[in-house]
């Protein structure tokens, strides 16, 4: 194989803060290479480098063996470079088929033959999605294939993807890995990135792991194991730390008071029917495939989402009867809920910590005659930016310049100040890295230790086996099994969400 | 009448104001097999009233308290004496009195410095009619329940379906002729007794399905320990490593809960129809095909489903000392030891009584801990 691209000693600052630096970086025809790396590593800098959003600093890349300077996307798309974002860029209010040829539209375009086109191309990367479909009423999932085939229509020679699985479900995952093989056989090269390392040692041939904007280690992915890319993105090894705890091997938290009990909630054909109860003092873990009603049930609960009208069931929150309808009256009863979608719902961007934090203690409905100082907001912030390790300049640092392990960690921590009786994370390690995983692992287990009850919603089967003490499985709207930590194993887990 | 057009509007809007969804057998209670699948010890017909006596192990059988005697690996019942009518709960004090509670009669002391006394009335003219449990506080003051104020024990169904809220909890000094003063009142079917370690009475009320705590000495409104019960609660037995055993006899069941709402149908049921063949809880089921089958198919291919909705069920439930659930043995739909009565944890062994099956199984007190985290 011939190198496709290439980077020498190629370095991108901001602001003379190196986000690379000195990074050799080699990508062969028809490759597959995994980049991997914690939050902040420098990963998304390098391959938006690639993808001509940013220009290096300093340093050199060729791209088919001559010097070269991408100045735009476009630019980078005339040479066959195409990136497919975490956060799709696609239209929302225009059709699929519209999407897929923005950019590329005749002087006249006759819609039906636009739609017949897209479709017959859908088909042919075995992406079942409607090309007259609004792109606005795609699920995740299915605006990440427009995305991509949105790249294959433009014959890119390089495709970058930034956590391309993370939305997805299984299916998709299986039907995404299928296209990555044929792209690779049509002599295209991929770059991925991902923090499921599990994807990355399974669907790569060489893998670079970045630690603080360097090479940390960079080899065929024959030569890697879990640990090895641990230890070489960390500078440690998490072996005894990251998802050993759970299985067979630990003793799970006694049962505390039942601080919710749900009985027959309903939403639609969303949530069905739906029973059971949480315990304090305990991690509940809520495991199910998308679309089983898991996140909705949740929702529910923190006054997110209302019930039925109708015949919805009841929902007990320490005894007491209680049916929210908008998610402050949770918050004051002791429910806080920390989403999935953390850009979206869950913090202020252009805010600060401090200010994110201070938002969060409002919420929870102090005295409205009383004022928190803004030296008071800022020590709270102080507090929980060294509890939870959130890793910024200070207080003041606005959380859309903090990398995704580290917002994370304020919209815990936005939560957490609430001082909740009942804590339900949504996902909480999505798109985080490793070593920050450890960390909100620890202080999850650090509040069900102080008799909070603490429920965790997670499509990574570790992840539950690792922290719960009781694993509920959810599949078609409803629970239809209950594990404890001891007897739950993968196959168990799988085999109740899937039949 | 805002209360009425509350409850209207709950209705039509289906909120649960007066708790007919069941709540699920989930968390520490969730299904398992363990009755069945512990040791019987004793086959006895309506055995019921386990009780450490001051030589043994005592039971009841209808009218006659019996000793169970250990013979190898089972026990063996031996007549003491019979009663004038069924024994509806039976108490000891460790120091060799037994108190004897007849149903409809009252309460007579068998054994100890008060041997012969009885108590029949409670004074205030009410009568000890139906004695389902009773603890003894110290040698000369015994705590009883009286499951409700105009029916026996044995008429429990009817208590349930007639909505009665008429038991009460009675401390009686024992010395001389016996005086009855009122703990508290108005209780739905209290039927399990037992004294907590802060001193405390946990008062098990069944048609409530909640288990509450007064004071053992004054009495006063009863603070809820535990609620929002699946099963029907019914004994309370001491653990030895702490806190409590509570055996639950029936299971509650939606269908019930809708007849209880349903004024017309209930009065019409219980008017006409025998009380075996009710919508009603009950120590046992499925030996008739006259019972009242529910929606849902029960059996599959003749067998009997495990979670199918069932009249009977077998529960016991390890409580820690605030009297909170931490682990359950059970005996489902198709198993074998269904109405749970009574309990008592001697020589390292649990002993559960099952009235219903009547059967007698041992189980291992440390394997609540193994049963469910």
């Amino acid at each position: 194989m011939t190198a496709l691209l290439e980077l020498r000693r190629a370095t991108k600052d901001f602001r003379g803060v190196p986000a690379i630096k000195d990074v050799d970086f080699t990508l062969e025809q028809g490759e597959i290479h995994a980049i991997v790396g914690e939050n902040g590593a420098g990963k998304s800098t390098l391959t938006k480098v690639l993808a001509g959003v940013y220009q290096l600093s300093s340093g050199e890349m060729l791209f088919d063996g001559k010097p070269t300077q991408l100045v735009s996307p476009a630019d980078a798309l005339k040479h066959g470079i195409a990136m497919v974002f975490q956060e799709t860029n696609l239209v929302p209010s225009m059709t699929v088929a519209q999407n897929i040829y923005l950019g590329d539209e005749k002087m006249f375009n006759r819609l039906r033959g636009l739609y017949i086109q897209a479709q017959r191309f859908l088909l042919s990367l075995n992406f079942y999605v409607d090309p007259m479909a609004l792109v606005s009423s795609l699920g995740a999932g299915k605006k990440q294939m427009v995305e991509i085939a949105r790249a294959v229509h433009h014959k890119a020679r390089l495709m970058i993807f930034d956590e391309p699985t993370a939305t997805l479900t299984p299916e998709e995952k299986f039907h995404f890995f299928n296209l990555v093989h044929r792209l690779q056989r049509d002599g295209v090269s991929i770059i991925f990135i991902s923090h499921a390392l599990e994807e990355a040692l399974e669907l790569s041939d060489r893998i670079t792991v970045l630690r603080d904007g360097k090479v940390a280690a960079s080899d065929v992915t024959g030569n890697f194991d879990r640990d090895r890319i641990i230890q070489a993105m960390v500078g440690r090894s998490l072996s005894g730390e990251l998802y050993s705890a759970g299985g067979n091997n630990r003793t799970p938290r006694p049962y505390g008071e039942k601080v919710l009990s749900i009985q027959n909630l309903s939403m639609g054909t969303v949530v069905r029917n739906t029973s059971f109860s949480v315990f304090a003092g305990q991690i509940t873990g809520l495991f199910g495939l998308v679309g089983s009603g898991r996140t909705e049930t949740m929702k529910i609960v923190s006054g997110v989402l209302k019930r039925d009208f109708f015949h919805g069931g009841t929902i007990r929150f320490r005894e007491k009867p209680v049916r929210y309808r908008t998610p402050r009256p949770a918050v004051l009863d002791g429910i806080v809920y920390v989403t999935e979608d953390r850009k979206v719902e869950g913090f202020f961007e252009t805010m600060s910590i401090a200010g994110n934090i201070q938002l969060g203690i409002l919420a929870k409905g102090v005295n409205p005659l009383s004022v928190i100082s803004l030296a008071e907001a800022r020590n709270l912030a102080k507090q929980w930016t060294d509890r939870l390790a959130i890793r910024a300049i200070d207080g003041n640092a606005r959380v859309i310049e903090l990398s995704g392990g580290n917002q994370q960690k304020v919209v815990i921590a936005k939560s957490a100040v609430q001082k909740p009786k009942m804590i339900i994370f949504d996902e909480p390690t999505r798109g985080v890295d490793v070593g920050s995983i450890v960390e909100i692992h620890r202080f999850i287990n650090g509040l069900a230790d102080a008799g909070i009850a603490v429920i965790v919603i997670s499509s990574y089967l570790p992840e539950i086996l690792a922290l719960s003490d009781r694993i509920l499985v959810a599949r078609q709207g409803r629970i239809v099994e209950e594990m404890d930590a001891r007897s739950a194993t993968e196959q168990r887990i799988m085999y109740a969400a899937v039949h | 009448m805002i209360g009425a057009l509350k409850r209207l509007y709950a209705d039509f809007r289906g909120f649960d104001e007066i708790g007919s969804a069941v709540p699920m057998m989930d968390g520490p209670l969730k299904p398992n097999t363990a009755l069945d699948a512990a040791p019987v010890v004793l086959r006895l017909p309506e055995v019921d009233n386990l009780a450490a006596g001051p030589d043994g192990l005592l039971a009841s059988q209808g009218q006659s308290l019996l000793a169970l005697i250990p013979r190898g690996d089972v026990l063996v019942p031996e007549p003491r004496r019979v009663f004038e009518g069924p024994i509806a709960c039976l108490a000891a004090d460790g120091r060799g009195a037994v108190a004897v509670g007849v149903d409809g009669i009252g309460i007579q002391i068998v054994g100890g410095r008060h041997d012969g006394a009885a108590v029949t009335e409670l004074g205030g003219g009410a009568i000890l009619r139906s004695p389902t449990a009773a603890v003894f506080a110290d040698a000369d003051t015994l705590l009883v329940a009286n499951g409700a104020a105009d029916a026996p024990a044995a008429e429990w169904k009817r208590d349930l379906m007639n909505r009665r809220a008429s038991g009460g909890v009675w401390r009686i000094a024992l010395g001389g002729r016996p005086q009855a003063a009122q703990l508290a009142g108005n209780l739905a079917f209290p039927n399990g007794l037992a004294l907590a370690k802060d001193g405390n009475l946990l008062v098990s009320e069944a048609w409530r399905h909640r288990i509450v705590a007064i004071d053992a000495r004054s009495g006063q409104t009863p603070r809820v320990v535990l609620s929002d019960l699946p099963a029907y609660p019914s004994r309370i037995a001491p653990a030895e490593s702490g806190g409590h055993w509570l055996a639950m006899f029936a299971p509650r069941n939606q269908l019930v809960e809708f007849v209880l709402r349903e004024e017309a149908y209930r009065r019409r049921m219980v008017a006409t129809i025998d009380p075996a063949y009710w919508i009603a809880p009950a120590l046992s089921s499925g030996a008739s095909f006259l019972e009242p089958i529910q929606g849902g198919a029960r059996k599959k291919l003749n067998m009997r489903k495990p979670w199918s909705p069932s009249w009977s069920y077998g529960l016991v439930v390890r409580c820690d000392a605030a009297m909170r659930p931490v682990a359950s043995f059970h005996s489902r739909a198709d198993g074998k030891i269904h109405g749970v009565t009574s309990l008592v944890e001697m020589n390292g062994r649990l002993l559960v009584g099952a009235r219903g099956s009547g059967a007698v199984v041992a189980l291992d007190p440390d394997a609540a801990a193994e049963a469910t985290p």
